[in-house]
């Protein structure tokens, strides 16, 4: 069922992760997204899967929800990884037939692209899992609040996607029903060539679009009825403050920086 | 007192083509502060317009509405007005803004700019009163819609207003939740001293009301309390409206003769007085 | 032969998974033809479950669903066609309109069927009657119908397959008292006309005293009681231990017994109560009288 991704799901806690700074957590993961970029060899690498158990341990998640955040991604990694195989031809060769050719070096490129992918993902759902969704976009309007200077409207921006990930289950849930009661009416969506089954989903997705302009009105009457106008002198009831060990990630996370810029260049590149 | 007061109400859409079609004619009601009123209607009664008057969604296009020292149409006290009238809506799923209980009940408060420290002790204090303390941190979309309807409740009452409309609260519960939304309305009432104004079609919800209002084409057509307007058991049929099961009883067999009085409203009220004529028959 | 029957039905949801849960659990049952069964339960004892899985929409983990003596997932090609002949209407069916007009919304199903044009026409009409729905709005956009003029269509959209079961999921819910009165007559003339099976799916107890002749009350996967209306209505005081609501007529009757009075037969609705208390009040009028 749709209704069962976890992708953006909120586990609630009260692990360091959880209570570090959405502001400086927002800062650290997006580094280090960056920074998973960064290395071209195994100890650069290294150093960052380090970095992101640090982050899985701080989390206290079980490793079980973390590892079921990859299902979504597990196709993607296995194509990149077969393709690797198959096209990079260096180092010794492990086993050939016809123009196929594995080698050492393909394997080793597989085994790093796919690890980065791997490193990628857990990263950003462990963002997700330990922030909720209303303080994600509230660091998010806060780290954003320089560009009102050029007449950008961070509040209704943050706004816009606090409401978006309210309804994102809901949503799902009501596609679900709204396919099952189609399929009761015979309608087809599995079989016929690509033309019939877009057009097999037409009596999905107009019900849903109603559906969603219905919503968005009714949600619109109740934030006016709960005196919501706009960003202007409203209040936040949690506040945010740096502590003393938010300090510490953010330098952990400049030194991991520096570490791996160093590894890229005093070590050869593992890749090719 | 008075807290809520519509005087010759009436109000209709603009509705350039057609001639404008009345939602509204002339309704005249008070609320006293601490009082739970029922608006009994069928659907297209008026019932939810009015309703809606009360926080100064809708304006009227006749008359005037009052909300305490305030009239709806006096735009500097338009936030005065939704404060004081707390709404909650038909539909548990569409009023919820955000993903967490605790953030979504702090919406109202941070929107008025209330204090940080003090918007999380009225959050504590909304959430304990309808009984979600404990689901504080959970995950808006995952509970039952009773528990939906009960945050929303805490919503509007983190505001800290006076009163109460409740537009069909019920309406999309299972029994269950209805069960529970109508015994935290009550509870409010009575403990808190909360004034409710309830709009409902069932007739079960507006027998636990003080006074019961019923609206039919835009008209306030009878108004009592609710042995007053249930044991009327014509006119409710009149304007399509269930009659409590034991008021129909009743009614029924006093058609047929038997004497019984025409007030009766519950189960053991009618057990009473159907015992008492059974036992002098024998 | 029953119309439809279920051997030991069984839904499990999330097997082997820590979320694993068994929604419907080991149900045997049987409907005749003509029947119309009030199914009543609490949110969770498995209604919603047990129905996806008489039209082939859900797939039973364990256990059959025969129709006309047929398993339905025997040939898992045929199930669309198991689908039309056993009707399925949604909870708040009006949610998923979406044609242009209340016409090509209703005539769907049938469309799918692949009927031919004409046989199609004269189902959408037939089935728009059923709902007296004024034919002057088979034209219009279901979007500019009022909330019972909706449903109405939705449910004409399921009659228009004309299925030998028809299956409705709460189809009074959220309509006031004129709009559901409405609703249960057209289900019941529906029944009548086409000698069709009809199991409804309700929260209130009153809707289903008031039109099944058979109930079958679920609860936590499993059948609690299925018999005629009035077997179990008489069992008043079980269907309250299960938490759900009687009649207040019946709790009345209970009420009377308790006292001592020697109530005889059931009511679970009003015109019931009053012929069963009749002879009993009038005694006294008459005595009186002499």
């Amino acid at each position: 069922m749709l209704s069962e991704l976890t992708i953006g799901q909120f586990f609630p806690g009260r692990s360091p992760l959880h209570r570090m700074d959405p502001r400086v957590k927002l800062v650290v993961i997006f580094t280090y997204i960056v920074l998973i970029f960064v290395p071209q060899n195994w100890l650069g690498l290294g150093l960052g899967l380090a970095f992101l158990l640090t982050g899985v341990l701080l989390s206290q998640l079980p490793v079980r929800l973390i590892l079921r955040s990859l299902r979504p991604i597990l196709f993607i990694v296995l194509i990149t990884s077969v393709l690797n195989i198959l096209y990079i031809d260096s180092g010794t060769v492990l086993l050939q037939w016809g123009w196929l050719k594995i080698t050492t070096g393909g394997i080793s490129n597989a085994v790093f692209i796919a690890l980065r992918i791997v490193a990628l993902i857990v990263g950003s759902s462990l963002l997700t899992y330990t922030t909720s969704p209303t303080t994600l976009t509230d660091a998010m309007e806060r780290l954003m609040s320089p560009l009102r200077v050029i007449r950008i409207n961070v509040h209704e921006i943050a706004m816009m996607m606090t409401i978006a990930l309210r309804f994102i289950p809901t949503l799902m849930e009501e596609t679900d029903k709204i396919m099952s009661a189609q399929k009761a009416r015979g309608a087809d969506l599995e079989s016929g060539n690509l033309l019939q089954r877009v057009r097999a989903l037409v009596p999905i997705l107009i019900p849903l679009l109603v559906s969603s302009f219905r919503r968005a009105a009714d949600l619109a009457t109740a934030m006016e009825c709960r005196c919501y106008h706009g960003g202007d002198g409203r209040t936040r009831m949690k506040q945010l403050h740096v502590r003393r060990s938010d300090v510490c990630y953010l330098l952990a996370t400049a030194a991991l920086l520096a570490a791996m810029i160093l590894c890229n260049l005093l070590l050869p590149s593992a890749l090719i | 007192m008075e807290l809520l007061k519509a005087q010759h109400v009436s109000f209709q859409y603009e509705n350039p083509e057609e001639q404008p079609l009345p939602v509204l004619s002339d309704v005249s009601l008070t609320i006293r502060r601490g009082e739970f009123v029922a608006i009994l209607g069928h659907n297209g009664s008026g019932k939810s317009t009015l309703a809606k008057h009360f926080n100064a969604m809708l304006l009227p296009t006749g008359g005037a509405v009052w909300v305490e020292e305030w009239q709806t149409t006096d735009e500097a006290h338009v936030f005065d007005v939704r404060r004081t009238v707390g709404m909650v809506l038909q539909n548990p799923d569409n009023q919820l803004v955000s993903t967490i209980v605790q953030e979504d009940v702090a919406f109202g408060p941070e929107n008025l700019g209330v204090e940080p420290s003090e918007i999380a002790v009225r959050v504590n204090e909304a959430l304990r009163l309808v009984d979600m303390l404990p689901y504080r941190d959970h995950a808006a979309h995952k509970l039952s819609g009773g528990q939906k309807q009960r945050v929303a409740i805490a919503g509007a009452l983190a505001m800290h207003p006076d009163c109460l409309v409740l537009d069909e609260p019920t309406a999309m519960l299972d029994p269950k939740g209805r069960r529970e939304v109508m015994d935290t309305i009550r509870r409010l009432n009575r403990e808190n001293g909360m004034t409710v104004v309830l709009i409902t079609h069932y007739m079960e919800e507006a027998a636990l009301a003080d006074r019961v209002v019923v609206m039919e084409e835009g008209r306030i057509v009878q108004e009592g309390t609710p042995r007053e307007v249930f044991s009327q058991v014509e006119p409710l049929r009149a304007v399509q409206l269930d009659v409590p099961q034991p008021t129909e009883l009743c009614y029924e067999l006093r058609r047929q003769g038997v004497s019984l009085p025409a007030d009766v409203l519950t189960v053991e009220e009618a057990v009473e007085a159907l015992a008492a004529v059974w036992e002098g028959a024998v | 032969m029953s119309i439809l029957e279920t051997r030991d039905l069984t839904m499990t949801y999330g097997i082997k998974t820590p979320f694993e849960k068994t929604a419907v659990c080991g149900i045997d049952l049987t409907f005749e033809k003509g029947d119309l069964v009030g199914i009543i339960g609490h949110t969770g004892s498995g209604k919603s479950t047990l129905m996806q899985m008489l039209n082939g929409l859900l797939k039973p983990t364990a256990g059959q669903v025969l129709l006309d003596g047929t398993d339905i997932w025997a040939d898992p090609k045929n199930i669309r066609s198991v689908r039309f002949r056993v009707g399925l209407v949604f909870q708040y069916p009006e949610h998923q309109l979406f044609e242009e007009t209340c016409y090509r919304d209703i005539a769907f199903g049938p469309k799918n069927m692949g009927l031919s044009e004409e046989e199609i026409d004269t189902r959408v009409r037939v089935a728009a009657s059923y709902v007296d729905l004024d034919p002057e709005l088979l034209q219009k956009s279901p979007f500019d119908l009022s909330g019972g003029e909706k449903r109405r269509v939705a449910i004409a959209g399921v009659l228009a397959m004309r299925p030998e079961i028809l299956i409705l999921d709460e189809p009074t819910a959220g309509l006031d008292p004129k709009g559901r009165d409405t609703i249960l007559n057209q289900i019941r003339a529906y029944r009548d006309e086409n000698d069709a099976t009809v199991l409804l799916v309700s929260h209130s107890m009153e809707d289903v005293a008031r039109i099944a002749d058979k109930v079958l009350v679920l609860d936590h996967g499993q059948v609690a009681m299925y018999d005629t209306t009035e077997a179990v209505f008489s069992r008043a005081e079980e269907l309250s231990s299960l938490g759900l609501s009687v009649p207040a007529v019946t709790r009345i009757f209970m009420g009377l017994r308790a006292k001592g009075l020697p109530v005889g037969g059931n009511a679970y609705t009003v015109e019931q109560a009053v012929s069963a208390l009749l002879p009993h009040l009038r005694k006294g009028g008459d005595a009186d009288a002499v």
